[in-house]
């Protein structure tokens, strides 16, 4: 894992593009660019903030900064699971805001150009609501997090 | 090197200019009374000028150079005319509305936007018109005796053109020489005909900053001022340290040696040489900080002046890096405690580990108390800007009105200094406006004709106390009982408030009690601006009045925002931080005092006292064994009066905490509203600060 840290450190900022950072939560591999993401680490004591919904779960100390952390998988209403050994947190950088993401494992980098992204179907109304685009590359298939809606917190 | 204009070198510049500028609006507004500006306040407000004249013109913004010049020009003329009739008021709000233009040029500089090269020019020519007047006045009443003065000084007249020879020196450590010998050089063109100069390749040369160190600067020129005319000019610009003038008498030669071309060493020697041994050598030497001082009678006034140079013993740094340094310093206190506590040292026996643990806690402790003291900053800066607005504002509303300031040496935070200065003038502002009757009004209720306004500052414990004060007719009470009534604002009947009650009405947000807008204050916004600026520094304010004796408004504000004291407490297994200044008590309640309202809310009376509970882990959901308030512990809190008791588990301990602000997620989500922020406790956990105010005010 700090090989890919170190990995994703080095990129300038304009080779990030078309690079994302690929993981796993239940069953299924989503992406994120990878210039949104700062560092990856091993979930840490959360603490809890009363009055948050449910997927917020808390804050987290990296090295003196306090960041908030979101539970993926129960944003995306998927049942509750333990956190393992498996289990990282994404650091991300959105928007000037810091925001950690728990994902159930961090998969790979993956080199994606942009005519390999196609829009969601719209079909279901609610769960492609987090999802901006879905990726084909080779075999497999990730869906591309759409963070305005997943940071809009009611 | 006039057109780069370098961030560092804008930077510096628009420091500079703004701290002159801040400095004159003080001399002017300290002359104020006088009908004349001392001599002291001349050769000030002269320096001053000069100095934003030659850091503009570095900067190429010509207009507010020439403005500059314009102004200094008008000075001359008054320091040079002992006798002048120039007009107190007319010349001090030419300065004043001179830096008005310069504060808001600023502004344009910094956003990068369009210069208002116009009313540069406009002002400019109110001050060249005064100027001509003073002096065709000045002319008619006494040609005579300036036409004797001169010639008892020996001043042709008219003096002819000729030769000099200066070389400059410059403050040891001002840096960039070049730079400044450029800007040096601007000057001189303007009055005075450059022939040329040494070394000469200062503007593309950065290493001629090192031979200006060493040698000196020097300009031949040609001149039709006198001798000392231009040494006073001299030693005028900024930061030159030394001045050696000389006086080419023949004037042929002059030319002819100087029109060699300088940058060739051979020839510069030569020039040299042949100026000394032909030019008539009237060298003068003084270093300028011991003639200052020697021209300075009074003790006090030679330290006043003293205060204002630059001294090389303060250095100005930028706030991102004290800030930078402070938060690391927080990191430091953790982490020395993360070190020192560490559970892998349970229960070890380590006397030497002990002793130089205890060595390191003392040295991170002073470096802390040495951070915090670095960031404080004196009221002053804030107090200054309201003798502004009592003078415009009087002035405009016709009534005479005396600022006594006290205890503006009294040091805050900086970040405190940004959210004081707009409630403080706001409540300056109604001083004048509404506190301070008409003339008429005062002396008919047999008051001194001027109303004084007085601001005071002192620091006790860890808070700062501002008082705002007015002798004017007081708060009306009735007229506010009227008024929050029909905005709905009351809460009591009014025959059970207090008088203090009353006043603090005025607090609450969408309260005015002006009648007539006028354009200083009561645009909408009142008194709860001054109250949320306030609050949200950790501060608070109440106020107190006597009907015909004036106001008082009282504003206590923590030293520091970035520490406080705080205990700790838990729930569950949760753990949280109350700031101790928030805190009236804490105790185990007597069930016999515990009651439930009709509307099932839970009570305590203490002391004939009733107080609402606040159950933690009910309000949010906190798994907890502690449920009944007989093992558990109530703790009264207290923000602005209002007061109510929460239960907690336990009490940890109390200890000072870093405060850090919860990440913009949460604060942009605002759902975690009973927290003010976040602090790190010695090993590395998160402990949340109540947001006091809420948890006296929300809704149970």
């Amino acid at each position: 894992m700090a090989e890919l840290v170190s990995k994703i450190i080095e990129q300038e900022e304009d080779t990030l593009s078309g690079r994302f950072l690929i993981f796993k939560v239940g069953d299924d591999s989503y992406g994120i660019e990878l210039g949104y993401v700062t560092e990856i680490v091993s979930v840490p004591k959360i603490t809890k903030v009363p009055g948050l919904p449910e997927y917020l779960v808390g804050i987290i100390n990296l090295r003196g900064s306090i960041i908030p952390v979101m539970d993926i998988r129960l944003r995306f209403n998927m049942p509750k699971i333990e956190y393992n050994d498996r289990t990282c947190i994404i650091i991300t950088q959105i928007d000037g805001m810091d925001v950690g993401f728990v994902v159930d494992a961090v998969c790979e980098v993956a080199n994606i150009p942009a005519e390999s992204i196609v829009p969601p179907p719209e079909t279901s109304k609610n769960k492609s609501n987090f999802i901006r685009g879905i990726i084909k590359s080779g075999d497999n298939i990730y869906l591309l997090i759409d963070y305005q809606s997943i940071l809009k917190i009611t | 090197m006039a057109e780069r204009k370098d961030d560092s070198l804008l930077e510096l510049f628009i420091f500079e200019t703004l701290q002159n500028a801040q400095q004159l609006e003080k001399i002017i507004l300290d002359t104020g009374a006088g009908d004349r500006f001392s001599e002291v306040a001349i050769n000030e407000i002269f320096r001053i000028m000069h100095t934003v004249k030659g850091s503009a013109a570095m900067m190429s913004y010509s207009h507010i150079s020439s403005l500059a010049h314009k102004i200094e020009d008008l000075f001359f003329y008054i320091r040079e005319t002992p006798d002048a009739e120039y007009d107190i008021g007319t010349v001090s709000d030419f300065v004043l509305s001179f830096i008005d233009f310069i504060n808001e040029e600023i502004e344009v500089i910094k956003s990068d936007g369009e210069q208002d090269a116009e009313r540069a020019e406009e002002l400019g020519k109110d001050v060249e018109k005064y100027l001509s007047m003073l002096k065709n006045e000045g002319q008619a009443e006494g040609a005579q005796a300036v036409k004797s003065a001169e010639a008892a000084k020996g001043v042709p007249a008219a003096a002819e053109s000729a030769g000099y020879k200066v070389t400059l020196f410059f403050e040891d450590g001002c840096g960039m020489e070049n730079i400044r010998a450029y800007a040096a050089l601007l000057e001189i063109a303007e009055y005075a005909k450059i022939v040329s100069f040494i070394p000469a390749d200062i503007e593309e040369n950065d290493r001629s900053a090192e031979e200006i160190r060493k040698n000196g600067f020097t300009v031949y020129f040609e001149s039709e001022a006198s001798y000392d005319e231009l040494q006073t000019r001299f030693e005028n610009i900024p930061l030159v340290h030394e001045v050696v003038l000389t006086k080419a008498e023949n004037e042929g030669v002059a030319l002819d040696d100087t029109a060699m071309p300088a940058a060739e060493p051979d020839n510069r020697v030569k020039t040299e040489a042949k100026d000394q041994a032909e030019a008539n050598t009237e060298i003068v030497a003084i270093p300028q900080a011991a003639e200052k001082a020697a021209s300075q009678n009074g003790s006090q006034d030679s330290r006043k002046t003293e205060a204002h140079q630059p001294t090389q013993s303060i250095i100005s740094v930028h706030v991102s890096k004290l800030d930078k340094l402070m938060n690391l310093v927080g990191e430091l206190v953790i982490a020395e405690s993360m070190v020192v506590e560490n559970p892998d040292l349970k229960g070890m026996q380590l006397p030497s580990f002990q002793r130089e643990a205890a060595q390191l806690h003392k040295i991170v402790d002073e470096i802390q108390e040495l951070v915090m003291s670095m960031r404080l900053m004196p009221l002053a800066t804030v107090f200054q800007r309201t003798n502004r607005i009592v003078r415009d504002m009087s002035r405009k509303l016709g009534k005479q009105v005396k600022l006594k300031i006290t205890g503006e040496e009294t040091e805050v935070d900086k970040n405190i200094i940004e959210h004081l200065s707009d409630p403080i003038l706001h409540l300056v502002r109604n001083c004048v406006d509404h506190g301070i009757e008409s003339r008429e009004e005062r002396i008919a209720a047999g008051k001194p004709e001027a109303g004084t306004i007085s601001i005071e500052a002192y620091s006790a414990g860890s808070y700062v106390y501002i008082i705002v004060s007015d002798d004017g007719r007081g708060l009306d009470k009735q007229k506010i009982l009227e008024k929050a009534m029909r905005n709905g604002l009351l809460k009591k009947s009014p025959e059970s408030m207090t008088d203090k009650e009353i006043y603090n009405l005025i607090f609450l947000p969408g309260f005015s009690t002006s009648e007539t807008v006028t354009e200083f204050s009561g645009r909408g916004v009142g008194m709860d601006v001054v109250m949320q600026s306030i609050g949200t520094i950790g501060g608070n304010v109440s106020v107190d009045s006597t009907p015909g004796q004036g106001t008082s408004i009282m504003m206590k504000i923590p030293l520091t925002v970035a520490i406080i004291d705080g205990m700790n407490v838990t729930v569950g297994d949760r753990l949280f931080t109350i700031p101790i200044s928030n805190i009236r008590e804490s105790f185990k309640p007597d069930l016999k005092n515990v009651f439930r309202d009709p509307d099932g809310r839970e009570m305590v009376m203490v002391r004939g006292e009733c107080y609402a509970i606040v159950r933690l882990h009910e309000i949010w959901g906190i798994e907890t064994s502690v449920t009944e308030l007989s093992d558990g512990i109530l703790v009264m809190v207290e923000q602005e009066e209002r007061r109510r008791c929460i239960f907690v588990d336990s009490l940890i301990g109390q200890q000072q905490v870093v405060v850090k602000s919860m990440p913009e997620l949460i604060k942009r989500s605002k759902l975690a509203e009973g927290f003010a922020g976040c602090t790190l406790l010695g090993d590395g956990s998160i402990s949340l600060i109540f947001d006091v105010s809420w948890l006296v005010s929300f809704d149970i």
